[in-house]
């Protein structure tokens, strides 16, 4: 017996909880959901643990549909040790030769189901927004809550936070001229394969030198299109990407936008100044 | 897309004067008007006023 066979057939054993434990944290595909993949080490304990459970449920169920699984002679197999003078090698051969099918079939259906677990537990919790309401459920992603403002969903901020029509997003870029203030409203952002903020986008981007800060007290010009702040400058485009690795700084404002009853005509507070 | 943008934001940014209009309240940080399709809006910031952040403490201060 190889070294190298024990090792996959720990690897095979322990591949259900790992498929559970990622089918879970990265969410349907196509969702716009939170994901939260550990880094491998991690994965692989929380699979260990989430294997024994799925293997004792499994074995359980498979034994009522009338199947009896040689559980010894698949510990023998992992541990490969097959006692003084191979004694029980005979066994483990015949078992493994002769119910074949039946072991491919219980891990296979083991991996399957173990993946629709998954992302049935990710559906459950996005759905009843068990993660709004528990800590327990939460998923290791905190970018995703803030930027998409259901940080303000959370149990812990009821009644602090109120309806987020979008988030406003301001981030300081270095560039070999100098600093800007790159803004914009939060369209879209990725994560890298590690599970880490990659990139936002953002839609309707302008931005303006940092260097163009205003003075402390400094009076502000008129609010509104008749007086729009000079030091910004639209970006062309439809949507600017940011990479997370290039912002020195980054401030979110989370802001409603609701519809005034009534008729249209003269807006409100439209020619007052205020203080900077 | 992930990013919270609801219908009425939307439509705002789909009209070029109206995205100007909100643009202005939103780098003033101020509440305000939007005036879109013929329709007015109430731009409200501070939403966030108490907010505890995922990663601990109150990131509406930090901002």
């Amino acid at each position: 017996m190889s070294f190298a066979f024990p090792a996959l057939l720990a690897f095979l054993l322990v591949l259900p909880g790992i498929i559970l434990r990622y089918s879970y944290a990265r969410g349907p595909w196509g969702w716009a959901s939170p994901t939260s993949l550990r880094r491998v080490s991690e994965e692989l304990a929380y699979g260990v643990a989430f294997a024994l459970v799925l293997h004792a449920v499994w074995l359980l169920l498979v034994r009522r549909l009338g199947f009896q699984p040689d559980v010894d002679s698949m510990f023998l197999l992992l541990i490969g040790n097959f006692g003084e003078g191979q004694r029980h090698l005979d066994r483990v051969l015949a078992s493994v030769s002769g119910y074949y099918p039946w072991v491919a079939g219980y891990l296979v259906s083991l991996y399957s189901a173990s993946a629709v677990a998954g992302n049935l537990g990710h559906r459950a919790v996005r759905r009843l927004k068990l993660d709004h309401l528990t800590k327990t459920f939460r998923f290791d992603n905190y970018w995703y809550y803030m930027l998409t403002g259901e940080v303000l969903d959370f149990r812990e901020n009821a009644g602090e936070g109120r309806r987020v029509d979008g988030v406003y997003l301001s981030a300081v870029v270095d560039h070999a001229s100098g600093s800007y203030l790159y803004r914009g409203i939060v369209s879209d952002f990725t994560f890298d394969r590690d599970g880490a903020l990659d990139t936002i986008v953002i839609a309707d981007a302008h931005r303006r030198r940092l260097v163009d800060d205003r003075e402390e007290g400094a009076l502000r010009s008129a609010v509104g299109p008749s007086a729009p702040d000079e030091r910004y400058y639209e970006i062309r485009g439809d949507f600017l990407v940011l990479r997370y690795s290039e912002l020195r700084t980054l401030n979110l404002d989370y802001f409603a936008v609701t519809l005034e009853e009534g008729p249209a005509g003269v807006v409100p507070g439209e020619a007052a100044a205020t203080p900077a | 897309m992930k990013g919270r943008i609801s219908k009425t934001l939307e439509s705002i940014l789909l009209d070029p004067a109206a995205r100007r209009e909100l643009r202005e309240h939103l780098i003033r940080g101020r509440d305000g008007w939007v005036r879109a399709n013929g329709k007015t809006y109430r731009v409200q910031m501070d939403v966030t006023s108490k907010v505890k952040s995922p990663i601990g403490g109150r990131f509406a201060e930090a901002g």
